[in-house]
């Protein structure tokens, strides 16, 4: 990767574009419907779940809806049905986007998105039968996973393939992170599933691969994807360079280097050699560099230009997203602390830090990216600014509230645990007001994921053709020197 | 827009209008090289240092059997060096609680007129013509018929328990010979090992009468040693109980 970037220069005219995104069109629209229906669905039952916290009488003569199952659903249908299609999505859009090439055989692409969401579909079948595997965030049944390993595997063999028939000239930031994922999904679901799922080895070793997976699908499966979208679409939208090529490197390196290792830092007193959580609580400190880099490079390129962030929507979720990581990030390198993380590792903290990952990280970035994305592949306008304007305010508030509630009360829940003094029925009482602000931030989260399938549906469905002005969700300042960002 | 043959060809024989947001977007983005600020420079080195720092002190030297590192030093050795061997006489508790405890009881009195005691009796500690050798004979095969212990005759059989390893018996011999009040010299495995080979065909329990018959060995005086405990100077603690 040379340094000398700054000499590529805009080789793609509209027309080329216009061909590119019809040629993704089908299969990338099928990506993020479908994956917004799996988003409806897994905040559903994440709010279930979150109300049985609160009040366990609730639906409790339902045994497919036992808390045991519905909080697993939701995990696993908001990861493999919702976060996985939709970084899917952006991820070839923008593969064919940055190689400057149209895809080849989009329909091979519909069918694997049709396999994919019938594995997802008998995956979440069979937890809420009662078929789950122990482990978290590889839930789902063997037979399903099957499904879903073959399905990827010709995505992602798709990708990579646009990726080697490339007509782009030295790689934007975007397409390393891009092939990252593409390559680390596929490595880390086939090694999990084989050594965890298929043929389980030895107990004591499948801890820390559950827990190396589980930072790994964060770290290295979302993450890329989703800094792949914001190092695109924020230079984009402003009509600015990304400021360094140099931080660009430090982060990418830095994530792939300690992304997956973090993940042991929350076995702390677990039966597993020293090494290994101390290993997790380096590699945890360490995220520290990435969130630095990934920040500052985008704020160096974002400054000045900060205005088209009040109305363009995609801008305003890609931003916010950003932040988020950043957040999370520090969290969760104070957390892998170890003297931190004995007290808070069987608290609701970490609940609060995936909340803030999954949710205010990739949810945002992705809401972002389709706000962006859509238009162009089908030539209509959002329907209704007001309801993007509702929906990232609820799913903002939605995530403030829910993370700060779960942290905060992660603490107390902690210090409790902790304390000898204390009996267990008692810690519960003091985490549960905190629950109950964490229930109402899942209606909050609830509300903006039908905002969103409400806008998806009716600009499908509309007939309203683009040639109107594009849709703000604030007064763009008359006069404005800034591009219109949408 | 006039031309609609992009010079990548489109698939399916496509060529679509550009719409309006593709047309009102701006340039594709490309990167500017401006240095990685100083400060971050400097900060990550500090994060990367004291990361590896606290990685090195705390991995017990990235030993497989270290789970804490604390009982270690920092390069996984000196601290707490090689695991010591565990008490023969732990193991041997355990194995008598498992096995013995029943007939011979918990206090080693045994159950008058049926089990005979362990406590101070020739047979554990060593007697007229009672040696080591009798001992590890009765664990490895069993014993049946009358027996007399400490004056009184016992008729009941003891089952034989060559299922334990060399280690398990040496353990246990050495549990009751140092236990409640008695201080005979431990047995080791090596010596349960040669008595083994010694009799690897005999199946069937010993008698008093059989045992007899077989001289008398004592593991800690050596074969020629003469038999009698209180002539037994080698070790003045295993022989004081039973002369008493």
């Amino acid at each position: 990767m040379s340094n000398d970037q700054s000499s590529q220069t805009d080789t793609l005219s509209s027309a080329e574009r216009s061909a590119i995104d019809s040629s993704v069109a089908s299969p990338v629209i099928l990506f993020f419907g479908t994956s917004i229906l799996w988003l409806l669905l897994g905040s559903i039952f994440e709010l279930t779940s979150s109300i049985k916290l609160v009040w366990p009488f609730f639906l409790d003569g339902l045994s497919f809806l036992t808390y045991g199952r519905t909080s697993i659903v939701s995990v696993n249908a908001l990861a493999y049905g919702w976060a996985t299609p939709a970084a899917i999505g952006i991820g070839l859009w923008l593969t064919t986007r940055l190689c400057r090439v149209p895809l080849a055989h989009h329909k091979l692409l519909i069918a694997s998105g049709i396999i994919w969401n019938l594995g997802v579909f008998v995956g979440v079948s069979g937890l809420l039968i009662g078929d789950s595997t122990s482990i978290p965030l590889l839930n789902f049944p063997a037979y399903s996973t099957h499904i879903l390993l073959l399905s990827f595997a010709l995505i992602a063999t798709w990708a990579i393939v646009t990726f080697f028939q490339r007509q782009s000239g030295p790689l934007f930031v975007s397409q390393w992170f891009l092939v990252a994922g593409f390559f680390s999904f596929p490595w880390l679901f086939a090694t999990a599933s084989q050594l965890l799922v298929w043929n389980p080895i030895q107990a004591s070793a499948q801890s820390p691969i559950a827990a190396w997976y589980a930072a790994g699908f964060f770290n290295l499966w979302l993450v890329p994807m989703g800094l792949a979208a914001a190092f695109y679409l924020i230079p984009k939208s402003i009509g600015r360079s990304v400021n360094s090529h140099h931080l660009s490197l430090l982060a990418f390196w830095s994530i792939l280097l300690f992304g997956a290792w973090s993940g042991t830092s929350r076995l702390i007193g677990g039966p597993l050699p020293a090494w290994m959580v101390s290993v997790g609580a380096a590699a945890g400190v360490m995220m520290i560099i990435p969130a630095l880099a990934v920040a500052l490079n985008l704020h160096f390129t974002l400054e000045g230009h900060y205005a088209p962030v009040a109305w363009s929507p995609s801008l305003r979720f890609i931003v916010s997203g950003v932040l988020f990581l950043l957040t999370t990030w520090l969290l969760s390198a104070i957390n892998s602390i170890p003297s931190v993380n004995s007290v808070t590792n069987f608290s609701d903290l970490t609940r609060g830090l995936n909340l803030l990952g999954y949710y205010g990280f990739f949810s945002m970035i992705a809401f972002g990216s389709i706000y962006y994305i859509l238009p162009r592949l089908t030539g209509k306008e959002w329907p209704s600014s007001c309801l993007i304007s509702w929906h990232f305010w609820l799913a903002l508030s939605g995530i403030l509230l829910g993370a700060s509630a779960l942290i905060l009360g992660g603490l107390i829940q902690g210090f409790a645990l902790q304390d000898v003094g204390i009996t267990f029925r008692s810690s519960m009482d003091f985490i549960s007001p905190f629950r109950f602000c964490a229930a109402l931030a899942s209606i909050l989260l609830v509300a903006a994921n039908l905002g969103f399938a409400l806008l998806f549906a009716g600009l499908l469905w509309s007939t309203r053709r683009s040639g109107a002005t594009p849709t703000l969700i604030a007064v763009r300042e008359e006069n404005s020197q800034e591009p219109v960002a949408v | 827009m006039t031309s609609h043959t992009p010079s990548n060809e489109p698939q399916n024989g496509k060529s679509p209008e550009p719409n309006d947001p593709v047309l009102r977007e701006g340039p594709e983005p490309s990167e500017k090289g401006a240095p990685v600020p100083f400060w971050l420079t400097i900060l990550a080195s500090v994060i990367i240092f004291w990361a590896g720092i606290q990685l090195a002190l705390n991995s017990g030297g990235f030993r497989a059997d270290v789970y804490n590192p604390s009982l270690v030093s920092w390069s996984g050795g000196g601290g707490g060096g090689p695991v010591a061997p565990p008490d023969p006489k732990v193991i041997g508790k355990r194995l008598y609680n498992q096995n013995c405890i029943v007939c011979h009881q918990s206090s080693g009195m045994g159950v008058a007129g049926q089990f005979p005691p362990l406590l101070a009796s020739e047979w554990v500690v060593g007697g007229d013509w009672v040696g080591d050798n009798h001992l590890v004979k009765i664990l490895l095969a069993g014993m049946q018929g009358p027996v007399q212990v400490k004056g009184s005759t016992y008729n009941n059989a003891m089952p034989p328990w060559s299922q334990l390893k060399d280690e398990q018996i040496a353990a246990v011999l050495t549990y009751i010979r140092s236990e409640w009040g008695n201080a005979a010299v431990p047995i080791t495995a090596d010596y349960v090992k040669t008595i083994r080979a010694a009799n690897a065909d005999r199946k069937e329990p010993w008698s008093q009468k059989e045992l007899k018959a077989i001289p008398t060995e004592i593991i800690s005086a050596g074969a020629g040693a003469p038999p009698a405990p209180p002539a037994a100077p080698p070790s003045p603690a295993s022989a004081a109980p039973p002369a008493a």
